[in-house]
Protein backbone atom coordinates (compact mmCIF):
# COMPACT_ATOMS: atom_id res chain seq x y z
CA UNK A 1 0.00 0.00 0.00
CA UNK A 2 1.31 3.41 -0.92
CA UNK A 3 2.05 6.14 1.55
CA UNK A 4 -0.94 8.14 0.29
CA UNK A 5 -3.40 5.30 0.91
CA UNK A 6 -1.98 4.71 4.39
CA UNK A 7 -2.25 8.42 5.11
CA UNK A 8 -5.88 8.35 3.93
CA UNK A 9 -6.76 5.48 6.30
CA UNK A 10 -4.98 7.14 9.23
CA UNK A 11 -6.91 10.35 8.57
CA UNK A 12 -10.22 8.47 8.69
CA UNK A 13 -9.12 6.79 11.94
CA UNK A 14 -8.24 10.16 13.45
CA UNK A 15 -11.65 11.62 12.46
CA UNK A 16 -13.41 8.63 14.05
CA UNK A 17 -11.46 9.16 17.27
CA UNK A 18 -12.46 12.85 17.29
CA UNK A 19 -16.12 11.82 17.03
CA UNK A 20 -15.68 9.33 19.88
CA UNK A 21 -14.02 11.98 22.04
CA UNK A 22 -17.08 14.22 21.40
CA UNK A 23 -14.83 16.80 19.71
CA UNK A 24 -17.05 16.76 16.59
CA UNK A 25 -20.70 15.97 15.92
CA UNK A 26 -21.10 12.36 14.68
CA UNK A 27 -23.34 13.60 11.85
CA UNK A 28 -20.53 15.76 10.47
CA UNK A 29 -18.83 12.47 9.63
CA UNK A 30 -20.04 11.48 6.15
CA UNK A 31 -20.11 7.69 6.45
CA UNK A 32 -21.03 7.05 2.77
CA UNK A 33 -18.13 9.18 1.48
CA UNK A 34 -15.68 7.61 3.92
CA UNK A 35 -16.78 4.06 3.04
CA UNK A 36 -16.28 4.83 -0.67
CA UNK A 37 -12.79 6.04 0.12
CA UNK A 38 -12.02 2.85 2.09
CA UNK A 39 -13.39 0.79 -0.82
CA UNK A 40 -11.05 2.62 -3.25
CA UNK A 41 -8.05 1.96 -1.02
CA UNK A 42 -8.91 -1.70 -0.36
CA UNK A 43 -7.50 -3.23 -3.63
CA UNK A 44 -4.16 -1.56 -2.91
CA UNK A 45 -3.73 -3.32 0.46
CA UNK A 46 -0.92 -5.85 0.35
CA UNK A 47 0.69 -6.62 3.71
CA UNK A 48 -0.85 -8.01 6.89
CA UNK A 49 -0.17 -4.65 8.53
CA UNK A 50 -2.27 -2.90 5.83
CA UNK A 51 -5.18 -5.27 6.38
CA UNK A 52 -4.98 -4.75 10.15
CA UNK A 53 -5.15 -0.99 9.66
CA UNK A 54 -8.10 -1.44 7.27
CA UNK A 55 -9.93 -3.57 9.87
CA UNK A 56 -9.18 -0.99 12.56
CA UNK A 57 -10.70 1.74 10.34
CA UNK A 58 -13.84 -0.32 9.65
CA UNK A 59 -14.22 -0.97 13.36
CA UNK A 60 -13.90 2.75 14.13
CA UNK A 61 -16.51 3.59 11.43
CA UNK A 62 -18.93 1.11 13.01
CA UNK A 63 -18.46 2.85 16.37
CA UNK A 64 -19.25 6.21 14.74
CA UNK A 65 -22.41 4.69 13.23
CA UNK A 66 -23.39 3.46 16.67
CA UNK A 67 -22.83 6.98 18.08
CA UNK A 68 -25.05 8.40 15.32
CA UNK A 69 -27.78 5.97 16.42
CA UNK A 70 -27.34 6.99 20.06
CA UNK A 71 -27.53 10.66 19.08
CA UNK A 72 -30.80 10.12 17.19
CA UNK A 73 -32.32 8.38 20.22
CA UNK A 74 -31.02 11.12 22.49
CA UNK A 75 -32.44 13.90 20.29
CA UNK A 76 -35.87 12.33 20.52
CA UNK A 77 -35.68 12.13 24.34
CA UNK A 78 -36.80 14.78 26.81
CA UNK A 79 -33.17 15.32 27.90
CA UNK A 80 -32.18 16.74 24.53
CA UNK A 81 -30.73 20.21 24.29
CA UNK A 82 -27.90 21.48 22.16
CA UNK A 83 -24.68 22.57 23.88
CA UNK A 84 -25.10 25.95 22.13
CA UNK A 85 -28.54 26.47 23.68
CA UNK A 86 -27.09 25.66 27.10
CA UNK A 87 -24.33 28.23 26.64
CA UNK A 88 -27.09 30.78 25.93
CA UNK A 89 -28.90 29.74 29.11
CA UNK A 90 -25.73 30.19 31.11
CA UNK A 91 -25.17 33.67 29.73
CA UNK A 92 -28.79 34.67 30.33
CA UNK A 93 -29.30 33.33 33.85
CA UNK A 94 -27.67 34.56 37.04
CA UNK A 95 -25.89 32.06 39.35
CA UNK A 96 -28.91 32.36 41.72
CA UNK A 97 -31.35 31.34 38.96
CA UNK A 98 -29.11 28.46 37.90
CA UNK A 99 -28.82 27.28 41.51
CA UNK A 100 -32.60 27.47 41.94
CA UNK A 101 -33.13 25.44 38.76
CA UNK A 102 -30.73 22.83 40.13
CA UNK A 103 -32.36 22.74 43.56
CA UNK A 104 -35.73 21.97 41.95
CA UNK A 105 -34.32 18.72 40.57
CA UNK A 106 -31.97 17.81 43.43
CA UNK A 107 -32.83 15.09 45.94
CA UNK A 108 -29.68 14.71 48.07
CA UNK A 109 -28.73 11.37 49.58
CA UNK A 110 -29.23 10.96 53.32
CA UNK A 111 -26.11 9.49 54.90
CA UNK A 112 -25.06 9.35 58.51
CA UNK A 113 -21.54 9.01 59.79
CA UNK A 114 -21.38 6.70 62.77
CA UNK A 115 -18.84 4.79 64.82
CA UNK A 116 -18.30 1.28 63.57
CA UNK A 117 -17.02 -1.69 65.55
CA UNK A 118 -13.86 -1.72 63.37
CA UNK A 119 -13.31 1.98 64.08
CA UNK A 120 -13.62 1.48 67.83
CA UNK A 121 -11.24 -1.51 67.74
CA UNK A 122 -8.64 0.46 65.74
CA UNK A 123 -8.94 3.34 68.23
CA UNK A 124 -8.50 0.99 71.22
CA UNK A 125 -5.44 -0.65 69.74
CA UNK A 126 -3.87 2.77 69.02
CA UNK A 127 -4.63 3.92 72.55
CA UNK A 128 -3.14 0.86 74.22
CA UNK A 129 0.07 1.20 72.17
CA UNK A 130 0.41 4.94 72.84
CA UNK A 131 3.25 5.87 75.23
CA UNK A 132 2.55 8.48 77.97
CA UNK A 133 2.88 12.06 76.73
CA UNK A 134 5.81 12.92 79.04
CA UNK A 135 7.79 9.97 77.75
CA UNK A 136 7.14 10.89 74.12
CA UNK A 137 8.06 14.52 74.81
CA UNK A 138 11.34 13.52 76.44
CA UNK A 139 12.19 11.45 73.37
CA UNK A 140 11.48 14.39 71.06
CA UNK A 141 13.58 16.69 73.26
CA UNK A 142 16.47 14.19 73.33
CA UNK A 143 16.55 14.24 69.54
CA UNK A 144 17.20 17.97 69.68
CA UNK A 145 16.41 20.34 66.85
CA UNK A 146 14.10 23.31 66.77
CA UNK A 147 10.34 23.36 66.99
CA UNK A 148 8.55 24.39 63.77
CA UNK A 149 8.23 28.12 63.30
CA UNK A 150 7.19 30.55 60.57
CA UNK A 151 9.80 32.15 58.33
CA UNK A 152 9.64 35.13 56.02
CA UNK A 153 11.10 35.46 52.53
CA UNK A 154 14.21 37.27 53.76
CA UNK A 155 15.00 34.35 56.05
CA UNK A 156 14.47 31.86 53.19
CA UNK A 157 16.89 33.86 51.04
CA UNK A 158 19.41 33.95 53.88
CA UNK A 159 19.41 30.16 54.21
CA UNK A 160 19.60 29.78 50.44
CA UNK A 161 16.15 28.29 49.78
CA UNK A 162 14.58 31.26 47.95
CA UNK A 163 16.71 33.42 45.72
CA UNK A 164 14.25 35.53 43.77
CA UNK A 165 14.92 33.59 40.55
CA UNK A 166 12.60 30.79 41.61
CA UNK A 167 11.07 30.01 38.20
CA UNK A 168 14.48 30.04 36.51
CA UNK A 169 15.85 27.59 39.05
CA UNK A 170 12.78 25.38 38.72
CA UNK A 171 13.21 25.27 34.93
CA UNK A 172 16.87 24.29 35.38
CA UNK A 173 15.92 21.40 37.66
CA UNK A 174 13.17 20.32 35.26
CA UNK A 175 15.65 20.26 32.37
CA UNK A 176 18.04 18.22 34.55
CA UNK A 177 15.28 15.67 35.23
CA UNK A 178 14.48 15.45 31.51
CA UNK A 179 18.17 14.94 30.70
CA UNK A 180 18.87 12.36 33.42
CA UNK A 181 15.66 10.33 33.15
CA UNK A 182 15.61 6.98 31.37
CA UNK A 183 12.38 6.12 29.55
CA UNK A 184 10.75 9.11 31.22
CA UNK A 185 11.61 8.01 34.78
CA UNK A 186 14.24 9.00 37.34
CA UNK A 187 14.67 7.64 40.86
CA UNK A 188 13.66 10.35 43.33
CA UNK A 189 16.63 9.76 45.62
CA UNK A 190 19.09 9.83 42.68
CA UNK A 191 17.76 13.29 41.89
CA UNK A 192 17.68 14.63 45.45
CA UNK A 193 21.03 13.20 46.62
CA UNK A 194 23.71 15.92 46.77
CA UNK A 195 27.11 16.45 48.45
CA UNK A 196 25.57 18.45 51.30
CA UNK A 197 22.28 18.24 53.22
CA UNK A 198 21.55 21.88 52.40
CA UNK A 199 21.79 21.23 48.66
CA UNK A 200 19.71 18.05 48.99
CA UNK A 201 16.95 19.91 50.81
CA UNK A 202 16.99 22.56 48.09
CA UNK A 203 16.63 19.90 45.38
CA UNK A 204 13.77 18.22 47.27
CA UNK A 205 12.14 21.64 47.73
CA UNK A 206 12.17 22.36 43.99
CA UNK A 207 11.12 18.79 43.18
CA UNK A 208 8.04 19.26 45.37
CA UNK A 209 7.03 22.33 43.34
CA UNK A 210 7.66 20.56 40.02
CA UNK A 211 5.37 17.76 41.23
CA UNK A 212 2.69 20.07 42.69
CA UNK A 213 2.59 22.20 39.53
CA UNK A 214 2.18 19.03 37.47
CA UNK A 215 5.37 19.25 35.39
CA UNK A 216 6.36 15.79 36.61
CA UNK A 217 4.62 13.00 38.52
CA UNK A 218 5.65 11.03 41.61
CA UNK A 219 5.13 7.27 41.80
CA UNK A 220 5.91 4.52 44.30
CA UNK A 221 7.13 5.11 47.85
CA UNK A 222 10.16 4.80 50.12
CA UNK A 223 13.27 3.58 48.35
CA UNK A 224 11.33 3.07 45.10
CA UNK A 225 10.03 6.63 44.73
CA UNK A 226 10.29 7.68 41.09
CA UNK A 227 9.88 10.97 39.31
CA UNK A 228 7.92 10.33 36.15
CA UNK A 229 7.80 12.67 33.16
CA UNK A 230 4.53 11.13 31.97
CA UNK A 231 2.83 11.24 35.36
CA UNK A 232 2.44 15.04 35.57
CA UNK A 233 -1.06 16.48 35.96
CA UNK A 234 -0.46 19.59 33.82
CA UNK A 235 -2.89 18.35 31.19
CA UNK A 236 -4.78 15.74 33.19
CA UNK A 237 -6.33 17.71 36.01
CA UNK A 238 -6.08 14.86 38.55
CA UNK A 239 -6.71 15.39 42.24
CA UNK A 240 -3.50 16.05 44.22
CA UNK A 241 -2.48 14.27 47.39
CA UNK A 242 0.11 15.26 49.95
CA UNK A 243 3.19 13.01 50.15
CA UNK A 244 5.47 13.67 53.13
CA UNK A 245 9.11 12.64 52.52
CA UNK A 246 11.61 13.05 55.32
CA UNK A 247 15.17 13.92 54.37
CA UNK A 248 17.96 13.05 56.78
CA UNK A 249 21.74 13.00 56.42
CA UNK A 250 21.56 9.17 56.22
CA UNK A 251 19.08 9.46 53.35
CA UNK A 252 21.46 11.68 51.45
CA UNK A 253 24.38 9.30 51.95
CA UNK A 254 22.50 6.36 50.53
CA UNK A 255 18.84 5.50 50.01
CA UNK A 256 15.67 6.92 51.45
CA UNK A 257 14.95 8.04 54.98
CA UNK B 1 -49.06 -6.96 50.63
CA UNK B 2 -46.99 -8.96 53.10
CA UNK B 3 -45.90 -7.13 56.27
CA UNK B 4 -42.43 -7.69 57.72
CA UNK B 5 -41.15 -7.81 61.26
CA UNK B 6 -39.50 -4.70 62.65
CA UNK B 7 -36.00 -6.18 62.88
CA UNK B 8 -35.77 -6.74 59.10
CA UNK B 9 -36.96 -3.18 58.49
CA UNK B 10 -34.43 -1.90 61.02
CA UNK B 11 -31.62 -3.89 59.39
CA UNK B 12 -32.51 -2.45 55.97
CA UNK B 13 -32.73 1.09 57.37
CA UNK B 14 -29.33 0.78 59.09
CA UNK B 15 -27.70 -0.55 55.93
CA UNK B 16 -29.10 2.29 53.85
CA UNK B 17 -28.67 5.19 56.24
CA UNK B 18 -25.31 4.62 57.92
CA UNK B 19 -22.22 5.16 55.82
CA UNK B 20 -20.02 2.07 56.12
CA UNK B 21 -17.70 2.18 53.14
CA UNK B 22 -16.53 4.85 50.73
CA UNK B 23 -19.97 5.21 49.18
CA UNK B 24 -23.28 5.63 51.01
CA UNK B 25 -26.18 3.21 50.67
CA UNK B 26 -26.06 -0.53 50.17
CA UNK B 27 -25.55 -2.85 47.20
CA UNK B 28 -28.29 -5.25 46.14
CA UNK B 29 -26.25 -8.32 47.15
CA UNK B 30 -25.62 -6.84 50.62
CA UNK B 31 -29.34 -6.31 51.14
CA UNK B 32 -30.08 -9.78 49.82
CA UNK B 33 -27.67 -11.41 52.28
CA UNK B 34 -28.52 -9.25 55.33
CA UNK B 35 -32.24 -8.62 54.84
CA UNK B 36 -33.30 -11.62 52.78
CA UNK B 37 -34.19 -12.71 49.25
CA UNK B 38 -37.38 -10.61 49.38
CA UNK B 39 -35.47 -7.44 50.33
CA UNK B 40 -37.30 -5.42 47.66
CA UNK B 41 -40.60 -5.98 49.45
CA UNK B 42 -38.97 -4.96 52.74
CA UNK B 43 -37.71 -1.78 51.06
CA UNK B 44 -41.22 -1.03 49.80
CA UNK B 45 -42.48 -1.22 53.39
CA UNK B 46 -39.56 0.94 54.56
CA UNK B 47 -40.52 3.45 51.87
CA UNK B 48 -43.99 3.81 53.37
CA UNK B 49 -42.43 4.75 56.70
CA UNK B 50 -39.87 7.12 55.15
CA UNK B 51 -42.48 8.88 53.06
CA UNK B 52 -43.92 10.48 56.19
CA UNK B 53 -40.62 12.34 56.73
CA UNK B 54 -40.09 13.29 53.05
CA UNK B 55 -37.52 10.57 52.31
CA UNK B 56 -37.54 7.65 49.89
CA UNK B 57 -35.44 4.69 48.83
CA UNK B 58 -33.88 5.02 45.38
CA UNK B 59 -32.25 2.34 43.23
CA UNK B 60 -29.39 3.19 40.85
CA UNK B 61 -27.95 0.64 38.41
CA UNK B 62 -24.19 0.14 38.64
CA UNK B 63 -23.37 -1.02 35.15
CA UNK B 64 -22.65 -4.62 36.08
CA UNK B 65 -25.35 -7.07 35.01
CA UNK B 66 -28.22 -6.84 37.48
CA UNK B 67 -26.18 -5.06 40.15
CA UNK B 68 -27.55 -1.91 41.71
CA UNK B 69 -27.07 0.30 44.75
CA UNK B 70 -29.86 1.54 46.98
CA UNK B 71 -29.84 4.92 48.72
CA UNK B 72 -32.20 6.94 50.88
CA UNK B 73 -32.77 10.31 49.24
CA UNK B 74 -34.85 13.37 49.99
CA UNK B 75 -38.20 12.94 48.27
CA UNK B 76 -38.95 16.64 47.97
CA UNK B 77 -36.54 19.43 47.23
CA UNK B 78 -34.70 21.92 49.39
CA UNK B 79 -34.69 25.71 49.40
CA UNK B 80 -31.58 27.82 48.67
CA UNK B 81 -31.34 28.77 52.36
CA UNK B 82 -31.28 25.10 53.35
CA UNK B 83 -28.64 24.34 50.69
CA UNK B 84 -26.47 27.12 52.16
CA UNK B 85 -26.89 25.59 55.62
CA UNK B 86 -25.67 22.28 54.17
CA UNK B 87 -22.46 24.03 53.13
CA UNK B 88 -23.26 24.65 49.47
CA UNK B 89 -22.48 28.06 47.97
CA UNK B 90 -24.81 29.41 45.29
CA UNK B 91 -21.87 29.59 42.82
CA UNK B 92 -21.04 25.94 43.43
CA UNK B 93 -24.64 24.84 42.85
CA UNK B 94 -24.89 26.97 39.67
CA UNK B 95 -21.61 25.45 38.41
CA UNK B 96 -22.87 21.95 39.15
CA UNK B 97 -26.13 22.62 37.28
CA UNK B 98 -24.24 23.79 34.19
CA UNK B 99 -21.67 20.97 34.39
CA UNK B 100 -24.33 18.25 34.57
CA UNK B 101 -26.51 19.87 31.90
CA UNK B 102 -23.56 20.33 29.53
CA UNK B 103 -22.48 16.70 29.92
CA UNK B 104 -26.07 15.61 29.17
CA UNK B 105 -26.23 17.89 26.12
CA UNK B 106 -23.07 16.16 24.83
CA UNK B 107 -24.79 12.79 25.30
CA UNK B 108 -23.06 11.83 28.49
CA UNK B 109 -19.44 12.67 27.68
CA UNK B 110 -17.82 16.08 27.40
CA UNK B 111 -14.22 17.25 27.20
CA UNK B 112 -13.05 18.57 30.58
CA UNK B 113 -11.40 21.48 28.79
CA UNK B 114 -14.73 22.56 27.26
CA UNK B 115 -16.55 22.40 30.60
CA UNK B 116 -13.73 24.34 32.27
CA UNK B 117 -13.98 27.05 29.61
CA UNK B 118 -17.76 27.20 29.98
CA UNK B 119 -17.60 27.58 33.76
CA UNK B 120 -14.67 29.99 33.69
CA UNK B 121 -16.73 32.50 31.65
CA UNK B 122 -18.72 33.31 34.78
CA UNK B 123 -16.68 31.93 37.64
CA UNK B 124 -13.06 32.46 36.57
CA UNK B 125 -10.54 29.85 35.47
CA UNK B 126 -9.11 28.93 38.87
CA UNK B 127 -12.55 28.47 40.44
CA UNK B 128 -13.78 26.45 37.45
CA UNK B 129 -10.85 24.02 37.79
CA UNK B 130 -11.29 23.75 41.57
CA UNK B 131 -15.04 23.17 41.27
CA UNK B 132 -14.62 20.36 38.74
CA UNK B 133 -12.18 18.67 41.15
CA UNK B 134 -14.73 19.05 43.98
CA UNK B 135 -17.58 17.66 41.85
CA UNK B 136 -15.39 14.71 40.87
CA UNK B 137 -14.38 14.00 44.48
CA UNK B 138 -18.04 14.11 45.58
CA UNK B 139 -19.06 11.67 42.82
CA UNK B 140 -21.19 14.05 40.75
CA UNK B 141 -18.91 13.63 37.74
CA UNK B 142 -16.30 11.10 36.68
CA UNK B 143 -13.24 11.70 34.52
CA UNK B 144 -11.47 9.34 32.17
CA UNK B 145 -8.78 10.44 29.71
CA UNK B 146 -9.90 14.07 29.80
CA UNK B 147 -13.56 13.17 29.19
CA UNK B 148 -16.16 13.97 31.84
CA UNK B 149 -19.24 11.85 32.38
CA UNK B 150 -21.99 11.81 35.02
CA UNK B 151 -20.93 10.22 38.30
CA UNK B 152 -22.91 7.85 40.52
CA UNK B 153 -24.12 10.68 42.77
CA UNK B 154 -25.60 12.72 39.90
CA UNK B 155 -27.52 9.65 38.74
CA UNK B 156 -28.75 9.00 42.29
CA UNK B 157 -29.63 12.52 43.34
CA UNK B 158 -30.55 14.58 40.29
CA UNK B 159 -33.79 14.36 38.33
CA UNK B 160 -32.02 14.94 35.01
CA UNK B 161 -35.17 15.46 32.91
CA UNK B 162 -36.48 18.07 35.32
CA UNK B 163 -33.10 19.84 35.45
CA UNK B 164 -32.95 20.16 31.65
CA UNK B 165 -36.57 21.34 31.39
CA UNK B 166 -36.01 23.83 34.15
CA UNK B 167 -32.81 25.24 32.64
CA UNK B 168 -34.13 25.47 29.10
CA UNK B 169 -37.32 27.05 30.42
CA UNK B 170 -35.21 30.01 31.53
CA UNK B 171 -34.78 28.86 35.11
CA UNK B 172 -38.53 28.86 35.77
CA UNK B 173 -40.20 25.88 37.45
CA UNK B 174 -41.57 23.48 34.79
CA UNK B 175 -45.08 23.35 36.24
CA UNK B 176 -45.25 24.00 39.96
CA UNK B 177 -44.10 27.03 41.93
CA UNK B 178 -40.69 26.82 43.54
Amino acid sequence: MGALSRKGLLEILRDCELVEKRAIDPFLFDVRRVLNKVREIHPRLSSLEDHCLDAKVLNAISRVLSLQGIQLKFQSSSLYSSPGALKGVMERLSPEDLAKAFLRSWHPIVELEGLTLEGVQAGLSYWSGLKPYDERRRRIERKGGMPPEGVDEAHLERIGIARGDFMKKMREYFEEIVKRSKEGRLRYWDFVRAPSLREAVERAYYASFLISYGFVGLEGFGEDLEISLRGGRAGGGRIGVSVPISISEEAIKGGSG
Amino acid sequence: MRRFYGDRLKRAAHLLLFKRGRLPGAKSWELKSRVGEDYKEVLEQLNEILEAIDLEVKEVGEGEEGSSRFFVVLKGTIKPVEAKMMGWRIDNLAGLAITIAYIISKQGKALRKEVEELLSEKLGRWKAMTLLDIYERSGYIAEEEGLLSLGWRARAEVDLGRLMTSLLGGGQPPSDQF
